[in-house]
Formats: C-alpha cells, structure tokens, sequence
C-alpha cells in the first residue's frame, strides 16, 4: 500500500552525501557573492538581487525533493505542499506590489524622517540613561538638586550655573517633571539628557531658538502659545516641525501654571 | 529491500481512501499551511523593509558571517536527520541513536547562536520596539526559532524513544513525520537568510550612505 516505506524509493548514503555538498557549495558561493571583502558585489549591481533568489531557490528544491523525498513519493504529498507554498509566494508578491517596491527602497515619508544612527552616539546615550536612572531616586529624596539638568551631555556644561534658577519655580512647579510626567511631552520630543522623543522636533536647544521662530513674539510668548495653542503658529526649516500631529488637544489638561512651568523648563534649554 | 512483500506484522497500514498515511499527509498539509505562516511573516519584513525612521539599521548590527555559520549548522542537522532516518529503516539501533542526538545536539548549537544573536542585538539598541527592521526582524526570526526549539524538543523525544529500543522500521514512519519538520525548518532559514542577511544584511535604512 504504502510506497513511502520502501527502502529502493530512497536515495542511497552516497546521494544523501552530494546532496550535503552540493548544499554546502551554493551557501558558500552565495556568501562570497555578497561578502563585500571579496569584491564581487559592486559588479553584481541589481542582479544580485534574482541570482541570490535562483541559488536559494535550487537549495530549497533540492532539500524537498530529495531530503523530504518529494520526488520519490506520491505526488499528492508534492501538490498539497506547494499548493500552501504558492499561496504564500502570491500573497508576498502582492504585499510587495501594494505598499512598496520590490527592492526595498524607502518610500518618501520614511526618506524626509529618518534620522541617521551613529552606534558609538548610541551606546553613549545608553550608558547616560542608565546612569540617570540610577541617579534618579536622589534627585526624588533632595528635589533641589539640579542634577538631572547639569547632567545633560555636551552644550550646557558651560552654564551649569543658569540651568537651576528657572527650574525653581515661584509656582512650586518642576517643568521637568510636568515635561515628562503629565505633559507627556518627552514621548515625542527629544531634550537633550532628559527625553529621546523622535516625532515632534528637538527642543534641546528651545531656549536660544525661541526668539527667532516668530517675527514679534518673545521666546517666552512663543512657547506659551506654542503649548497651549500648537496650530498657531508652525515654523518652517524646523526638522519633525509637521502641522496638525500636535493638536491643542494634547495639552488641554494643563494648568496655566503647569503651561508656565514648562515654559520655563524648556526655556532653559539652551 | 527484496522484504517489502512481507513488513513486520505491526507495521500493517490502515486503510484509506488516497493510499497515503493519514498522519503523513496532515504533516504536508500542515507545512503548507505553515508556509503561508512564514510568507506573512517575511512579506511583513520586506514591506517593512528600508523603512525605518531611526537606527540601529541593519548595517549596524547585522553579522553575515557568523550567520552563515549557523547556516551550515543547520544544513549538517538537516543532513543527519536523513541519516537518522536510514538508520531507522535498516534497524540500525546504535546509529539511530547517534543520527537523532546529533540532530537535536545541531539543532540546539543553532538556537545558541541566535540566543547570543539577540543578546548581541538588543545591548546594541534593537529590541522589537525601537523601530520597524526590530519589529519585523525579531518577529519572524524568532517564530523560526521557536519552529527549531520544538524540533529540538521533538528529536530527543524520538531520542529518549530508541534508547530504550522502541524506534525501529516499524515506527519509521515517526521519523519520517519528525524529518519532514526539520527539513521544513531548514528551508524556512534558506529564504530567511537569503532575504534578511545576504540581501538585507546590508541595508543602510532610508539614508543615503553618508558617513557611515
């Protein structure tokens, strides 16, 4: 009855050793083609991009046909497989063809976004944060101590001495933490040493730019307004600076003074 | 061989409308249905793919050679499962043995890499949340990983079996089920690695190629 277990239908152990190798060999010739070391590469240009796909595609082959013993067996076994296979392949191609090319090239919104990653910026960022976070509990105990704003990496060590005084308020409220607690501004907006938001713009340096965003309004006016009233006023030439993502909306729940509070703080971002 | 007239009683086949082993053909129908598992998965990716607004980008973290070894890892385990599996049909106890534990013993060194992939990974900025190459990267690297975790699990099962002498010609067809997984898994990781390491593993992300 069953044909799957007559040993005649099998390859041999000197088969199963060629098919191994043959297997070896393309993953081998695969890896040179694309190790850039070895210089072929460049040659391939976009071409190897379908020679890749071939190679892989012969290992495949040959791992059903001889490995599962496709070609050995029924062939309803061969059909039910690739029946799921087909689907699968059909179902990429169109996911492909709707939302991007084919080649993976970044669509317009992702090529005017995305910032670029520097791995030694990155890691150095990483140490800052653990270093934060192991300070924070102190800063909780003395709330005076300015040391989460003195923290902050390169550009503000030359005014240590201005960071405190605006943080202090006569309100009793911490810009800082409003900026990152209830605010929940730090989601979106970086601030150097205190938040890595990557949706709105950088405001690490918010307290020099201010006051040339908006003809006529000093820097504090313009970041009272800008908080409370987002669509009012949209510069332009400012990275991330995308009308209608922040909406008035965002920061409703906002006291006057909790508005002012955070003006302050971000006006001590220089 | 010549004895395929006269198989040990107990291997008798039931009947059935195809003439095929039912548990076999559900193995294939389930392989097909997991190929269009994978294929959502790796579509996902290649959408996703260069898409990314901030790094780590693939440039940053990918590492082809050492994942070329864990290929060859598993294309040995995809060949010692087929020795395995001869062994069995030929009622070669010892080599039974040997064939499933390096399978599984392979198996696992793959798992290793990618456990210490990962690690690698993460401590250098990519988790499934910073960005969309983590998302899609982790997901369906990881659903593999998972697929060779329970190959692993399976195979020393089949293991624990022949040591204690119950894997034979007669329950061949086990094997062949196990066998037919763990090549399944080994072609999943050929277009996994084709698409993610050898054409991906380069990706700058969505910036031209500036300082680095």
């Amino acid at each position: 009855m069953s044909s799957s277990h007559q040993e005649g239908h099998h390859p041999t152990f000197k088969q199963y050793v060629w098919v191994a190798i043959i297997l070896f060999a393309i993953t081998i010739v695969e890896f040179v083609l694309i190790w850039p070391r070895a210089g072929i590469v460049e040659s391939l240009g976009y071409s190897k991009l379908p020679l890749l796909a071939i190679l892989s595609a012969i290992k495949f082959a040959i791992v059903i046909a001889f490995y599962m013993h496709l070609k050995f067996d029924n062939k309803l076994f061969t059909w039910v497989f690739l029946a799921g296979l087909f689907l699968a392949f059909g179902v990429s191609v169109a996911l492909l063809g709707l939302f991007t090319a084919l080649g993976g090239e970044p669509r317009a919104y992702a090529l005017e976004r995305a910032i670029p990653y520097d791995a030694e910026e990155a890691e150095h960022q990483r140490e800052q944060q653990k270093k934060k976070a192991a300070e924070t509990p102190v800063a909780t105990i003395a709330p005076t101590e300015p040391a989460p704003v003195a923290t902050k990496s390169s550009g503000t060590v030359d005014t240590p001495t201005e960071a405190p005084d605006p943080v202090v308020q006569p309100s009793g409220l911490d810009g800082q933490e409003i900026f990152l607690g209830s605010g929940g501004c730090g989601a979106c907006h970086t601030v150097d040493g205190v938040s890595q938001g990557l949706v709105g713009p950088d405001l690490s340096h918010l307290g020099t730019e201010a006051a040339e965003r908006k003809p006529g309004m000093s820097a504090e006016d313009y970041i009272f307004e800008s908080i409370r009233d987002p669509q009012a006023f949209v510069a332009t030439g400012v990275e991330r600076a995308i009308p209608g993502i922040m909406t008035a909306g965002i920061t409703g729940g906002l006291s006057d003074e909790e508005v002012q509070a955070l003006v302050d703080f971000l006006l001590a971002q220089k | 061989m010549a004895h395929a007239v006269e198989p040990a009683p107990h291997a008798e086949e039931e009947y059935t409308t195809t003439g095929l082993n039912h548990r076999k053909l559900l193995m294939w129908v389930f392989l097909g249905s997991d190929c269009m598992f994978f294929g959502t998965l790796i579509a996902t990716y290649m959408v996703y793919r260069g898409q990314s607004l901030n790094g780590p980008y693939p440039i940053d973290i990918i590492n082809v050679p050492v994942t070329t070894i864990s290929t060859f890892v598993l294309l040995c385990s995809s060949f010692a499962m087929v020795q395995a599996l001869a062994a069995t049909n030929r009622d070669d106890q010892k080599a039974i043995r040997i064939w499933l534990l390096a399978t599984a013993f392979l198996g696992a060194i793959f798992i290793g890499f990618q456990i210490v992939e990962f690690n690698a990974f993460k401590n250098e900025g990519l988790t499934l949340g910073v960005n969309l190459f983590g998302a899609s990267f982790f997901t369906l690297t990881g659903f593999h990983g998972a697929h060779v975790t329970l190959g692993v699990i399976w195979l020393l099962g089949m293991a624990v079996l022949a040591f204690k002498g119950r894997v034979g010609p007669a329950t061949a067809l086990d094997v062949e089920i196990l066998g037919l997984y763990w090549h399944f898994v080994d072609i999943v990781w050929i277009i996994i690695f084709t698409l993610l390491y050898l054409i991906g593993g380069f990706d700058t992300g969505p910036l031209p190629p500036s300082g680095g």
